[in-house]
This record gives structure tokens, sequence and C-alpha cells, in this order.
């Protein structure tokens, strides 16, 4: 029992650093090219974890996201739940894809998260013009293979699943 | 387990349904806008702990700079200070003339704001938004809709106010209207954000205005919301096609929006304070 709360711990720890991540301000020019961390990190447990990490989990962090954004609340929750039961849905074939296919599968879960935040600023009465927001989705692809290893190495040190 | 071969349809339900009610209740009431705020202390940690490398590197820098660049920058500033005194003593002089001549015409006189002086602790790293978070909060007398400035210009105004953190929207965010003049003509408009960081628009402006590049555009007062006569933008672009009624104007701020690290935060006369309350509600914000 111990040890399944000290695993939770070190699960709670990587979604805080992924929401440092998230906050970390970059340059104008590389606005656009920030992966979406929490999103990663989210689906990397539900993968590895699937027992521990769920909807609730989704639901949480998508609130704390919100916060941290000054953004619609409950917009974040929304989309993480929304994509955290797809995760659910999907894990068993995703743990059988090479990394790169995984990567694809990724760049689609996210490209649907920045559409359910795009339809949400058109609906707040702002929108942008340019299909640029579907870059993090690119982004998030990309570094979903350097995630998936570090977060692959965490967890197998300390035996989680 | 009931659900132990797949997910839990009745939890994701469930959750979409608090999602969406939160989105409404966020969307609609202020009260709920305004408790969302408290909430907002379990994430300040968070937003300090993002500053402290840039914190860090400015103390770091404070203590290894060189005697010999601190005694230069210090002459620079002594010039600097006695040029501004020099022209604050021709302002007094002119402001009591201006006093004079508004007394005579029966009007009424202006009123003087108080600033403080706030620090940038964070950015918004949602690219949709263009906001700053500051040091200063409800905590320190903030409230929202005050304006914000640096040394070029008006910056934005105050959105949101944590107990020690406040939000402030700058003037490029695609939401931010400001009711402007031009100083040349005094032609009044309104000067909208669109979202890009370097530009900002005219809009409805009549194909027979005189307005050209290089006019700088000041506050005008108008709608209660910024005091008047504070400087915000510069027209960099003027279209004009004969096949549109308005002209297309395209300004540049003044404000150093993305490099000022300190900003004004203006003290909002009592008289204008009374006018309205929501800077996100308001059709003049």
């Amino acid at each position: 029992m111990a040890e399944a709360r000290g695993g939770s711990l070190i699960i709670f720890g990587t979604f805080i650093i992924s929401l440092f991540l998230s906050q970390l301000p970059l340059p104008d020019i590389l606005r656009w090219a920030r992966p979406e961390w929490v999103l990663l990190f989210l689906v990397f447990w539900v993968m590895r974890a699937p027992q521990r990490v769920g909807l609730f989990y989704a639901f949480i962090l998508g609130m704390l996201l919100d916060l941290a954004h000054g953004g619609v609340l409950g917009l974040n929750a929304l989309s993480l739940t929304l994509i955290a039961f797809l995760a659910q849905l999907l894990y068993r074939r995703m743990r059988m894809f090479p990394l790169p296919q995984q990567g694809v599968v990724i760049v689609l879960l996210v490209g649907l998260n920045q559409l359910l935040h795009y339809w949400m600023q058109g609906l707040t009465g702002t929108h942008g013009d340019t299909l640029l927001f579907l870059l993090p989705a690119l982004f998030s692809g990309l570094f979903w293979p350097l995630v998936f290893v570090m977060l692959q190495r965490l967890a197998r040190t300390f035996d989680l699943s | 387990m009931i659900f132990r071969n797949g997910p839990s349809r009745l939890l994701f339900m469930l959750l979409i349904l608090a999602a969406l009610i939160l989105i409404a209740l966020d969307l609609n009431s202020q009260k709920f806008r305004e408790g969302r705020n408290y909430v907002n202390l379990i994430i300040t940690p968070l937003q300090w702990l993002v500053d402290m490398p840039a914190r860090l590197a400015d103390n770091v820098s404070d203590v290894v700079v060189s005697r010999s660049s601190l005694v230069a920058e210090n002459n620079r500033l002594r010039t600097e200070a006695l040029v501004l005194e020099q022209r604050v003593l021709q302002n007094a002089a002119l402001t009591a003339e201006n006093r004079r001549l508004r007394a005579l015409l029966n009007a009424r006189s202006r009123v003087e704001s108080e600033v403080r002086l706030a620090e940038l602790v964070g950015v918004n790293p949602n690219p949709f938004r263009h906001e700053i978070l500051t040091n200063l909060g409800s905590e320190d007398g903030i409230t929202t809709g005050q304006p914000a400035l640096d040394a070029g210009g008006v910056m934005g105004q105050v959105i949101s106010v944590a107990p020690l953190i406040s939000r402030v929207m700058l003037i490029t965010d695609s939401r931010a209207a400001v009711p402007v003049e031009t100083v040349r003509t005094g032609f009044r408009s309104v000067l909208l954000g669109n979202g890009n960081p370097e530009s900002l628009e005219l809009d409805f402006v009549p194909a027979t205005t005189d307005i050209r590049v290089g006019d700088l555009l000041v506050t005008s007062g108008l709608g209660g919301r910024f005091p008047e006569g504070y400087p915000i933008a510069e027209v960099s672009e003027v279209t004009r096609d004969p096949g549109r009624p308005f002209l297309v104007i395209r300004a540049v701020p003044t404000a150093r929006l993305d490099k000022s690290r300190h900003l004004l935060l203006l003290d909002r006369p009592p008289v204008l304070e009374a006018m309205e309350s929501d800077p996100l509600e308001g059709n003049d914000g």
C-alpha cells in the first residue's frame, strides 16, 4: 500500500513538471511551437498506468491548467477528459505501435484538443484567422518519443504500472 | 470492478457535463469569475516558480556588474533626471495655465492620477491571448479595469485580480479596444487589437479622413476606462482602397509590450470607477 502511494506521488510530481513546462515563457517566434506537455504526460500515464490515471485525473489537471492560463474555466478540463477517454479506448492498441506511429496518434489527439480550443475561442467572440493553432499538434507529435522514453525509464525505475 | 474492461462511460458523461457547466458559468456569471480569482491562489506558487529563473538571472547580473559600468549608468541617469526635471518645471507652469483656462471655460479640472509601480512576473503562454501577470494583487489594492502603462505609453488594462497577482490584458489582444484620438487633427476612433503582437487596427475610418503615416494616437478618455492624453500607438500604414468604404489603417504600439519588465498601474479616479465594472463586458474598454 505504501509503495502504491509513493507511485502516485511520483506520477503527480511529473504532472507538476508538465504544468511548469506549459507555463514557461517562450519568445514570440516560438509561441506556437510549444508542445502540449500536460496532454503528452497524461496520455503516457493513461497508457502506462490505466488503473491509476484516468478521467478524474484528467479533469483535475484540466482545471489546474485553466487556472494557470486564465482562460475560460472548464475548457481544458473538458478537452483533457475527452482525450483521456479516447486514450483509454486506444491504449491497448497504442502499446503495440512503434514510437513514430504513436506520434501520429498523438498528433491527432492534440489536433482535436486544439480544435476544441479554437472553437471555444470563436464562441467567446475572438478568433484567429490562421491555421497556426494546429502547429502545437505537430510539435507534440515530434516530442512524443522523447517524453515516452524518459517517462518510461522513470516508470521502470520505480516499477510503476 | 464493473468497468474493468473499458473506460467508465458514466464517469465520462458526468465529467463532461461538469466541464460544460463550468464553461457556461464562467462565460455568463460575474460572481463566479470573482470567486475564481481566489481559487487562483492554488496556482500562484507555480507562477512564481516559473518566473524564478529570470529573477535569479536579474539578481546575479545585479551582483556581478562592474564598478565602471555602474558609474557610467549613474552618470547617464543623472543627466536624464536633469532633462526630465527641466521638463517638469515647464509642465508645472503649463498645468497651472491649463487650470486657469479651464476655470475660465467652466470646465471640470483634470484629475491627476496616482501610479503604482508593478513588476512583471509572468506571461500567458496561451498564444491566443496577450496577457501578462504582475506582482500586485487585490491585497495591494489593485482592482480590475486599472490601466497599465510603461515609459512609452499605454500597455493595457487589468482584467482580473487574484490576492497576490493580477492579470493585464495587452492592447494587442484580439479582445482589446481603446478609444483614441490623433494628436494632429483630434480625429476620434477606436483602436482595436487583432491578436498580432506588433500591429493594431483602426476600424471604420471614412475614406475622406485626414490621417497619415506617423500620426500619434493618444487615448481620448471617452468611455471612461483610460485617462485622457496618454500616447498609445503610431500610425504605420494607411491604405486607401477605392473599392472599400473605409480606410485600412494599421498602427504600432508605442509601449514596449514584449520588453518592459516594470509597468505602472494607474489608480482610477472615483468618477470613472463608478461608471462600469467589468473590462470584458463593456464595449468601450
